[in-house]
């Protein structure tokens, strides 16, 4: 089998496969749970790893070059029942025909839910422990839908591991850092539960050699039985030793990400800085003469793999998170512990593997910076161009600072990754519970104003009010997420994660219970564009030119613009939007914003930190859009809101893309240390060619010395065009070359439009 | 001072020049070439444009027919063209790309319509952006008085300069151009400026017989320069000529096929000329 053709078969086998749910990890988790009642619970939780780990089918699948499956069947969802038994119950029936990421359900596996799994659940799970503790203004809050408190139903993540250290140690290393601790500290229950997850996960990686044995000996094609035993021969090696090779780190690096898996199914345990630490491996091997074809083979490997792990979600969260966005988020680039650019040969032959495969996961992301070499960033935006919107760009530039000013050491802030989507953390020194709430501005604007209306005689006094409710709310957001991350610190242990996290050995403590170096809570402030979006034209309407009073605007918003079409038509296009470059209603986003953000770092959470703002929305600015009645910028009630946290409303931003990208720069990339995201879009003609990459090149440092935390690009193809086409109103913001000058497609007559959509075609 | 009207700043244009650009297109143009593509800048005065793919119908059965001004047009399906600016306002318009602008060769390019129409403001915009622009472009007809072009020469970077039809007569009367002026402009203009471009709008029937194309060449090899722009005939711009009610009278004729534009581009490269197409 060649090389490409064997991931080709790979990926093929990973997409055509129906994705059905596995309920074997909550069996052997809810077997083990029943026989620890009594015992502390993160013993508890140990040992139900362990023995999920001990008994849950393994398989090695035809052409797999990397042992270690989450589930036998590709991109199986398993599910977490102690965490929430509840939504599972309600939506068993409908899970497979939802629209947005749909599992199946074997009819034996609904009935062993029903009839065993749930009522032993009810009343016992994280959920449980969580309702209770929430106060009435914090529940109102919540059910006004102003303030939405996630991870009430599901394990920790958002995190990344020192992988550097399980690499440079191996596990017996580890279990031995243990005892240096343990002596050190005296025996403690998270000592102990430490060591019972690492000696499991060997026990585990001993039956993937058992399997290995038997496959070898049935294996009648001598090229594919080598490969059974270089598989074998890792695994024994990895075992108890720290890894000799790529290879060898690859496997026990995909066998610890398997086990994280089953202790806590929760998102995006991200991988972190993959060029920094597998280095050392890859130069080792190539002065050993291993060849970089072989190299390029375990990364493919690890690449689909990345994409067997999807996750389930209920249906409300999968509209948050579509598309299974798992987190397997891999930086490259950034900056050396010294500070300078740290981007190296591993980092190129990512993006080259990357490349071949072109799948969701790996999520990766450049860390860009002055010193990072310009060449590696024009390699980037080849990728960039494929149009899958990989890689996405960080700026060191703006986000380091941010961290030093939250009180991380230099050389930490040097390191950061990101986790999940776009969220700022330390690789094994951050617990940032980087998506405990979004806050919607949008809804609070809404009900402000339908209570206040008729007492606002000025702008400035609705102003006033807004920023008074934003700290109101902001104080429920931060009552309601510590209730959350005290209820994780009872029930939601991560033993096996937390040994690879900085201060959790010295300390004895569990990640969940403050046991690492840096803790935050990340929370996100959603719509800040629609609000001051909304804010500027009824500055301008009612305040200024007084066309109508506040109290009959907000009726007009209520009766969601019903006979009122030109009014809201005027609301659209007469008055300042934010992302075309116009001061007034920037700074007015500006402002607020930062009102929001200064807000939240005044509070602590449970374990020692404080709240860090945030920015983004992944794809929630659909279903929190779903929540919010007509705003006076012209949106329909239950449009979606502006996405990205920082991108202009859809078909507002007129001016081109650096017009964009000078006001998503007035806001203040400093504050959201929890991460923020900017999305833009292009045609591929934009950047086509060498001629292109250069000038993608010049518009990613623009972005840079402006100060942005992070972008993302689409690069539109001949079918969105069609679409566009259709939709208009939608797609005003997007720019195509035209001939002798560039033009918004919405602009061209229909001719025109039809003669680019056929050009776009030839090409 | 003769003070221009602007129809269009347009920010990240990245097809008109090197790195990434902010286009000032003037407006006003002693030319009107049947094919421009930038009709609105054929006059000096405010025009109002219809654009009827944006009209909701909220007046009148579609924007040709709308009594209604642009102020009050919810939509901006009318609009007016030609904006003034005085000096401090384009100065202010030009820097706020300038941190995107500023790395490889990007900058600012000055269209129309024709810049040299209006030397005085043109010279003191130049003067004030000189010092913190990476490149100064301009486009010009050469269809000026020299003195006009003059002006600028302390301060610009490059010029594209166009070379349409080389026979006097029939440029006069297709394009209302004084050929003689364009080619001691360009003459003068060579020998006291490195960097100029000629292009040539290759449109049938008019610039694209073998004639026309070798007088091109030989003008410009006679001159010293190495390298010129083909800008092959399209139609993209017939919509603004509906939207502002002028008559199009070229969409009869046809694009060029690719066979077309490489033997056209063979005939200037054989005799020494490097030829882009399209522009950069």
């Amino acid at each position: 089998m060649t090389t490409l053709n064997r991931f080709q078969i790979l990926k093929q086998q990973l997409l055509s496969t129906r994705r059905e749910i596995s309920f074997e990890r909550a069996r052997y988790y809810t077997e083990s749970w029943k026989t620890t009642e009594g015992q502390p619970n993160i013993i508890r939780r140990a040992k139900a790893l362990q023995h999920v780990l001990a008994n849950i089918e393994i398989s090695i699948r035809a052409g797999e070059i990397l042992a270690g499956n989450r589930t036998v069947k590709p991109r199986s969802g398993i599910a977490s029942p102690e965490m929430s038994p509840y939504w599972i119950r309600d939506e068993i029936d409908s899970l497979y025909c939802r629209p947005q990421d749909s599992f199946y359900v074997l009819p034996e596996d609904k009935e062993f839910f029903l009839k065993e799994l749930y009522p032993y659940w009810a009343e016992r799970s994280l959920k449980d422990l969580i309702e209770p503790r929430l106060t009435p203004p914090v529940r109102e809050s919540i059910e006004t839908r102003i303030v939405s408190i996630n991870q009430t139903d599901k394990g920790q993540g958002h995190i990344i591991p020192d992988f550097e250290k399980l690499l440079n140690l191996g596990l017996d290393g580890i279990i031995s850092e243990i005892d240096v601790f343990e002596n050190r500290n005296g025996q403690n229950n998270f000592y102990q539960a430490a060591r019972i997850c690492l000696s499991a996960l060997q026990d585990h990686i001993g039956r993937y050699i058992h399997l290995l044995d038997n496959l070898i000996a049935q294996e009648a094609d001598p090229a594919r039985k080598q490969e059974l035993v270089r598989m074998k021969l890792a695994s024994q090696s990895i075992q108890h030793e720290r890894p000799n090779s790529f290879f060898e780190a690859a496997q026990l690096l995909w066998y610890f990400n398997i086990a994280l898996q089953m202790e806590s199914n929760a998102s995006s345990i991200s991988t972190g800085r993959f060029d920094q630490w597998m280095l050392p491996f890859f130069q080792k091997d190539v002065a050993a003469g291993v060849s970089i074809d072989e190299i390029k083979d375990t990364l493919r490997m690890l690449w689909i793999k990345m994409n067997d792990v999807v996750l389930l979600r209920s249906r409300e969260s999968a509209k948050y998170f579509a598309g299974f966005p798992t987190g397997y988020t891999i930086m490259l680039g950034g900056l050396t512990p010294d500070g300078f650019g740290a981007n190296n040969e591993l980092s190129w032959l990512i993006l080259d593997t990357y490349d071949d495969i072109r799948l969701p996961q790996p999520n990766l992301g450049v860390r860009m910076n002055e010193r990072l070499s310009r060449d590696f960033v024009a390699r980037a935006a080849e990728t960039i161009k494929l149009g899958t919107g990989v890689p996405h760009v960080f700026n060191d530039e703006v986000i380091m600072p941010g961290l030093l000013a939250r009180g991380i050491s230099l050389k930490d802030a040097r390191d950061y990754a990101i986790v999940g989507c776009v969220e700022i953390s330390v690789p094994g020194k951050m617990y940032g519970l980087h998506d405990i709430a979004m806050f919607n501005s949008p809804r609070l604007l809404e009900l402000a104003l339908q209570k206040h209306a008729s007492e606002i005689a000025s702008y400035d006094q609705l102003i006033t009010l807004v920023e008074k409710e934003i700290e109101d709310n902001v104080a429920l957001m931060v009552d309601g997420s510590n209730q959350v991350d005290t209820a994780h610190g009872q029930l939601a242990h991560i033993p096996l994660l937390s040994t690879l996290m900085h201060g959790c050995l010295e300390s004895g403590k569990d990640v969940v219970e403050g046991g690492t170096r840096y803790n935050f809570s990340g929370v996100q402030g959603i719509g800040f564009q629609n609000l001051a979006d909304s804010l500027e034209v009824i500055r301008l309407l009612v305040f200024e030119e007084k066309q109508l009073s506040l109290t009959e605007f907000v009726k007009i918003l209520k009766n969601n613009w019903q006979g009122s079409e030109k009014l809201r038509q005027q609301c659209i296009n007469k008055y300042p939007k934010y992302g075309n470059d116009i001061d007034s209603v920037d700074l007015l986003a500006a402002r607020l914003l930062s009102k929001y953000n200064e807000c939240c770092e005044t509070y602590k959470n449970v374990r020692g930190g404080i709240f860090s703002p945030g920015s983004y929305t992944v794809s929630a600015n659909i279903p929190l859009g779903e929540q919010v009645g007509a705003t006076a910028d012209g949106r329909m009630a239950q449009e979606q809101l502006a996405d990205g946290g920082l991108s202009p409303m859809v078909g507002r931003d007129t001016h081109g893309p650096t017009a964009v990208l000078k006001s998503v720069s007035k806001l203040d990339h400093y504050q959201t240390t929890n991460g923020s995201l900017l999305n833009i879009k292009f045609h591929p003609n934009a950047f086509k060619g060498d001629i292109g990459t250069r000038k993608f090149v010049d518009f990613l440092i623009g972005w840079m010395r402006l100060k942005i935390q992070h972008i993302q690009f689409n690069i539109i193809s001949r079918e969105t065009l069609i679409d566009a086409q259709k939709h208009p109103d939608k797609y005003r913001d997007l720019v195509v070359r035209v001939a002798g000058y560039s033009a918004l497609f919405v602009d061209l007559n229909v001719k025109t439009q039809n003669d680019i959509i056929a050009r776009t075609e030839h090409n | 001072m003769n003070t221009p009207l602007i129809f269009n700043i347009q920010r990240f244009s990245i097809h008109d020049g090197g790195g990434i650009r902010t286009i000032v297109f003037f407006k006003g143009c002693p030319l009107h070439c049947p094919w421009c593509s930038n009709p609105e800048g054929i006059s000096t005065k405010p025009q109002l444009i219809r654009n009827n793919n944006r009209c909701i119908q909220c007046s009148a059965e579609d924007a040709y027919h709308c009594t209604n001004t642009p102020d009050n047009c919810p939509v901006n399906a009318l609009t007016c063209c030609g904006q003034e600016y005085t000096v401090d306002q384009l100065v202010k318009e030009i820097a706020s790309d300038q941190i995107i602008y500023d790395e490889d060769n990007g900058g600012v390019t000055f269209s129309g319509g024709e810049p040299f129409l209006f030397p005085e403001f043109l010279e003191q915009l130049l003067s004030r952006i000189r010092p913190w622009t990476n490149s100064i472009a301009v486009e010009t007809c050469g269809n000026v008085p020299f003195e006009n072009i003059e002006k600028a020469l302390p301060y610009v970077d490059l010029y594209l300069y166009d070379l349409k039809i080389m026979d006097e007569e029939k440029f006069r009367d297709v394009c209302g151009g004084n050929l003689s002026i364009v080619i001691s402009n360009l003459e003068n203009l060579v020998s006291l400026h490195k960097n100029v471009i000629p292009r040539i709008p290759l449109i049938p029937t008019f610039t694209d017989d073998v004639e026309n194309i070798d007088r091109i060449a030989q003008l410009s090899l006679k001159l010293g320069l190495k390298q010129v722009h083909l800008l092959p005939f399209h139609q993209m711009g017939s919509g603004k000529y509906e939207n502002m009610g002028m008559p199009y009278t070229l969409s009869e004729l046809r694009p060029f096929t690719d066979d077309q534009i490489s033997a056209v581009v063979s005939r200037l490269e054989s005799g020494g000329l490097q030829v882009i197409t399209g522009g950069f």
